[in-house]
């Protein structure tokens, strides 16, 4: 029943054009700009160009601005904490599920308050730790914190999933002689790949932008990642804005095109974990 | 039967607990001692280098007084609620259209729009610094000169640095609430809507009476969620005015306890304030739950 008047729809759909411009260009313009000579940029602001195009941003952005360090370091960091997360947090989330043993709502209730707290709470005191340890500037000690940052979550989803497979399942395997560790490693985990590739996303993610820990522990060049990296383009600093583009697509474009890939793990991921958490 | 149940039970119960030991080490490690240093240090003054001395609850009272400290707690409201009423807005109004539309074009759209919150804060508060960047070639600036109008300090004007902040975090969050009301909008009973039609209810009566109604619960989630995650904000607005703004108009707490720890090397007031808002956090989550349960 169409109720409604032509003007209206005209508008909503104008309202929705706006929504999708002013969400998109902003990117679009970031990877025109970091495509175009300064010459070009003075020339033509708005649209992509052909004529002045040119890989030296990048180039310049790469090498000389040391972005290949701050990327494979970004990569190494995060890619490390989400595996060292998505490890534990399946065990561990099969233990709180079907694995019963003394105290283990105790000792659940203790992980999960622990995603309750701001982490601003853990940032003083991580890096008294990681400078008694000698860690402060390495690798290392993303991977740690980074993995602590992960895992209430992570094992918070991990256990729900669990609880969804039905007892049966592991039952029948363990009646036909299958010990717990035979059952976890060839039934379980093989029908985990929602929960496991949910709990990859929310940490690959979360690590890649991760700023705080990232700029309080690692000061040295040798060790930043790239959001530590990017702080040399505050509001306040006045560098080149076609090295600031070049930069910037280092930065988003690998994720946004793993996430178009993937899309719809991406959006039932975040979902699921923001309302989980 | 029974001889299998118990020998799995012990050698179950003894995997349990070795399944869940490394992460309790994490936890313990990086979390709980942590926790119970944080609160030491929150009595002491320290600069994390020499000695450190008792001073009780100075700290905390020190906080009270700290004019920036209190400018900063009333900015981190302010955008808190900003960023939750317009991301709410925003996202429903989307979230709406797209229910109505069908096929390629809705699922691109949902894409699309959601592509600003999986990017990273750092990423999007350099772009911002850009869009809102003071010089003639901002791209802010750039579209209001194709009006004729002199480029304009955002960051840097006490009238328009709070609201560039505060659109900055909606662009990178209304994706995300949309998505959360296009599920809940999509999973309304039918029947209810077609009722309404029947009823001959214009669009916006059904938005109003029923479709609103229905979403109390998600709108419940996400207004909890979304203050909270707001309050704790800290990278975008470090990367957008570094400084804390003009006059003190964008410092939140998570930026100036940053500044009170790293900058100014107070160990001790930093830790007190971290533990204040993780307190205000907690008083406003009860209280916005307790608000929005009456409603029901």
């Amino acid at each position: 029943m169409k109720k409604e008047s032509i003007t209206f729809t005209i508008i909503k759909y104008f309202a929705y054009g706006l929504a999708i411009i002013i969400t998109l260009y902003p990117l679009l313009f970031m990877i025109f700009t970091a495509f175009k000579t300064p010459v070009e940029f003075a020339r033509n602001f708005w649209l992509p160009s052909i004529k002045g195009f040119t890989l030296n941003n990048f180039r310049e952005v790469w090498f000389n601005y040391k972005f290949y360090i701050f990327f494979k370091n970004s990569l190494i960091a995060s890619s490390s904490a989400t595996l060292s997360v998505t490890l534990l947090s399946v065990f561990a989330g099969y233990a709180f599920a079907r694995l019963r043993f003394p105290f283990s709502d105790k000792v659940f209730t203790v992980i999960l308050s622990v995603m309750f707290l701001p982490v601003f709470i853990y940032i003083i005191p991580l890096f008294i730790q990681m400078r008694g340890l000698k860690l402060t500037n390495s690798i290392t000690s993303l991977l740690l914190v980074y993995t602590f940052f992960g895992l209430p979550q992570a094992i918070y989803i991990a256990r729900n999933f669990f609880y969804t497979i039905p007892s049966e399942v592991s039952e029948s395997a363990m009646v036909d002689g299958a010990g717990h560790m035979k059952v976890f490693t060839r039934i379980i985990i093989p029908l985990s790949k929602s929960a496991i590739s949910c709990i990859v996303i929310l940490n690959f993610m979360g690590n890649w932008g991760e700023y705080i820990w990232a700029v309080v522990s690692n000061t040295k060049d040798s060790v930043k990642t790239i959001p530590a990296a990017l702080s040399y383009f505050t509001s306040m600093s006045n560098v080149f804005w076609w090295y600031q583009m070049a930069a910037l697509s280092i930065a988003i474009v690998p994720i946004v095109i793993v996430y178009t890939v993937f899309n719809k793990y991406f959006i039932q991921g975040f979902v699921e974990g923001a309302v989980k958490g | 039967m029974i001889k299998l149940n118990i020998k799995n039970t012990t050698r179950g119960q003894m995997l349990g607990i070795m399944f869940v030991l490394p992460s309790l080490a994490f936890i313990i490690i990086f979390g709980i001692i942590p926790i119970i240093s944080s609160i030491r240090y929150s009595f002491t003054d320290w600069d994390g280098m020499t000695a450190s001395t008792f001073v009780g609850f100075e700290n905390y009272l020190n906080a009270f007084k700290d004019e920036v400290n209190r400018k900063a707690i009333v900015n981190t409201f302010i955008l808190s609620f900003s960023v939750v009423s317009l991301n709410l807005t925003v996202g429903f109004l989307l979230a709406n259209f797209l229910s109505g539309i069908k096929g390629r074009l809705a699922e691109a759209g949902k894409v699309i729009l959601f592509i600003p919150h999986i990017l990273s804060f750092a990423a999007v508060g350099v772009l911002f610094s850009f869009i809102y960047s003071s010089t003639d070639l901002g791209l802010l600036n750039k579209v209001i000169s194709v009006f004729g109008i002199e480029p304009f300090p955002w960051l840097g004007s006490v009238y328009t640095a709070m609201p560039a902040v505060i659109l900055s975090h909606v662009w990178k969050g209304f994706g995300f609430d949309m998505l959360i009301y296009y599920a809940g909008i999509m999973s309304i009973p039918v029947n209810l809507l077609e009722a309404a039609d029947i009823d001959g209810a214009t669009g916006w009566q059904k938005i109003w009476n029923v479709k609103i109604p229905s979403l109390k619960p998600v709108t419940q989630l996400l207004v909890v969620l979304g203050f909270v995650k707001t309050m704790l904000t800290f990278t975008m607005v470090m990367f957008l005015t570094p400084d804390g703004g003009p006059s003190k108009s964008t410092e939140v707490v998570a930026t100036w306890f940053y500044k009170q720890s790293f900058t100014f090397w107070e160990f001790g007031y930093g830790t007190a304030l971290a533990i204040i808002l993780a307190l205000l956090v907690l008083v406003v989550t009860v209280v916005l739950r307790k608000i929005l349960r009456e409603e029901v």
